[in-house]
């Protein structure tokens, strides 16, 4: 009966060992395994989202606006000659971003051949560029629209990091 | 209490102490592959480029729309589709009764045509139209693939409809319009005027040349141009947006001969009147009307047209005399017979229907080239 009881109490500390290790195993592996997945799943929204911001992009160039049959991608177009349908334009992009009230949609920059036009003005410093289109212009040059939204998380870490090692340096 | 075997444990427990101090001192994770990778690719690099190459199709198309639109009412491509007369400057939309209305629509697609292979010149298109307000093109569809870093081939259709805000029923109306003014304007002597009274009713009609020239043509004169505003309004080739506008000229030749007007009746003894208008030396033959009906007073229009009902007691009875039948100027008239008096015609009728005392209404017409001109007004006796 005694020698029974003591091989129990060397098969309980076994046991405590195991869990013990089984534990710390688990907890490593998760911890490993956590920050992979969340990064990867940052990227595969950063991706989700820049796709979300291009058709965002397609639906504001082809609003109509008040001109019969014309759409925002033509007042932009007409933009390029004509500085008060520069006017129109920012209007009717201020009207589309506050209809749609998305993030990704906080800002919007014209480039024209010859010159630049903030249409939905932002703070730069904290948005990212996520869609651009281009489009034939009337002096058979290219018209850029560039839409910029929140800051990505990926542009987030790159400019803590560089204002980390500036504080370093 | 046995410790044998208690190095192993002690073995095992140092290994994942070392694991777990390199995870997380090294920050080493275990590759987790991005999710949807290939999807986000496909949407982002292939789809989304074949929506922005819609785009831009769409675009030239409806740039390609207005720009044709400004200039087909207005080009001198509109005045070589009418055959009517290519030398007037502005397209002529007649040539007195008859019509030679450009084909507006049909220039409209062949310079839309035209413009596409100029700007797209990639683009292969079978067939063009437009439907309302609507550019319809229909395409070949288009391939797009993508090697890098997946692979993915996505084939769409590059057919396009663009809205250009501009209905060809509205060149219709305009047409309507035109014909309702020659038609209107045509039998008057001075159409000038009658046109003036027409434009009082039209305010997006203008005489004369859209760019301010003068309105009447030389080269023949009972035409005149005219430049109509659309309510429609397009981008130009410049970027500004500007009135669609028509320009064009209508011919107010009369088919038949002018109404007779400034009648004028004078009662002579008993039953006879002497009828006096002014002389025509182009027309072949008159006529003269004489009514007791005095519901005719005030009746514009042609003869023919005019029903009177005799059980009443009312009568419409007509006199007719060549021009060769008319006799020069003479102090002492007979009755029943024309005389040209400087720059008069005097009649002298007599006829068993007319009574002392009562009154009588008379409209005088002419006849050229066995056509009657309209009654311009009765004019009591």
């Amino acid at each position: 009966m005694l020698r029974s009881q003591k091989g129990m109490l060397d098969d309980l500390f076994d046991f405590i060992f195991t869990v013990v290790m089984a534990f710390f195993l688990l907890f490593f592996l998760s911890g490993a395994l956590n920050s992979s997945v969340s990064k990867s799943k940052d990227l595969a929204v950063e991706n989700a989202n820049t796709f979300t911001a291009s058709n965002q992009l397609l639906q504001y160039l082809r609003t109509p606006v008040r001109t019969t049959g014309a759409t925002i991608s033509d007042l932009i177009v007409a933009g390029e000659t004509q500085e008060d349908i520069q006017q129109q334009v920012t209007k009717a992009t201020l009207d589309f971003s506050q209809a749609i009230h998305s993030d990704l949609f906080l800002g919007v920059i014209i480039t024209y051949p010859d010159s630049k036009v903030v249409a939905l003005p932002f703070d730069i410093n904290v948005a990212s560029r996520y869609a651009t289109i281009n489009l034939p212009s009337l002096t058979g040059k290219e018209i850029e629209i560039a839409v910029y939204g929140k800051r990505k998380r990926s542009e987030q870490e790159f400019a803590q990091a560089a204002s980390l090692g500036e504080g370093a340096g | 209490m046995n410790h044998k075997g208690a190095v192993f444990h002690w073995v095992i427990f140092g290994l994942l102490l070392a694991l777990g101090t390199f995870f997380f001192f090294f920050q080493i994770g275990i590759q987790v592959p991005v999710k949807g990778n290939w999807q986000l690719h496909f949407l982002n690099e292939v789809y989304f480029k074949a929506e922005e190459d819609l785009l831009r199709t769409e675009q030239i198309l409806r740039w390609a729309g207005w720009e044709a639109l400004s200039d087909v009412f207005q080009s001198s491509s509109m005045t070589q589709a009418t055959t009517c007369s290519p030398v007037v400057p502005y397209p002529l939309w007649n040539k007195g009764e008859q019509w030679c209305l450009p084909p507006a629509k049909e220039v409209f697609i062949q310079k839309v045509t035209k413009l596409i292979h100029q700007d797209m010149p990639q683009y292969e298109f079978s067939e063009l139209n437009l439907r309302g307000k609507t550019l319809v093109v229909k395409a070949k569809p288009a391939v797009l693939v993508s090697k890098d870093p997946y692979f993915a081939r996505y084939s769409y259709d590059t057919s396009a409809s663009v809205d250009i805000g501009y209905d060809f029923v509205e060149y219709g109306q305009i047409t309507s319009e035109a014909q309702q003014l020659v038609q209107q304007c045509s039998s008057a002597r001075d159409f000038e005027s009658c046109v003036q009274q027409f434009l009082l009713t039209k305010s997006h009609w203008k005489s004369g040349a859209c760019s301010g020239e003068e309105s009447l043509l030389s080269a023949q004169p009972r035409a005149q141009s005219f430049c109509v505003e659309s309510l429609s309004s397009v981008f130009g080739s410049s970027g500004q947006l500007v009135p669609l506008r028509y320009q064009f000229s209508l011919d107010f030749t009369s088919a038949q001969p002018f109404a007779v007007q400034k009648v004028a009746v004078h009662k002579l003894e008993l039953t006879n009147y002497e009828i006096t208008f002014p002389f025509e030396p182009s027309v072949e033959e008159f006529t003269l009307y004489f009514t007791n009906y005095n519901g005719l007073v005030g009746y514009q229009g042609s003869a023919s047209d005019i029903i009177i009902l005799s059980g009443a007691g009312n009568f419409l009875d007509k006199v007719s005399w060549k021009q060769e039948a008319v006799l020069p100027c003479a102090s002492q008239k007979e009755a029943g017979k024309a005389y040209h008096c400087d720059t008069q015609m005097s009649y002298i009728l007599t006829s068993p229907l007319l009574v002392d005392g009562e009154d009588y209404f008379f409209a005088v017409t002419s006849i050229h080239n066995g056509k009657e001109s309209f009654i311009e007004q009765f004019v009591p006796g």
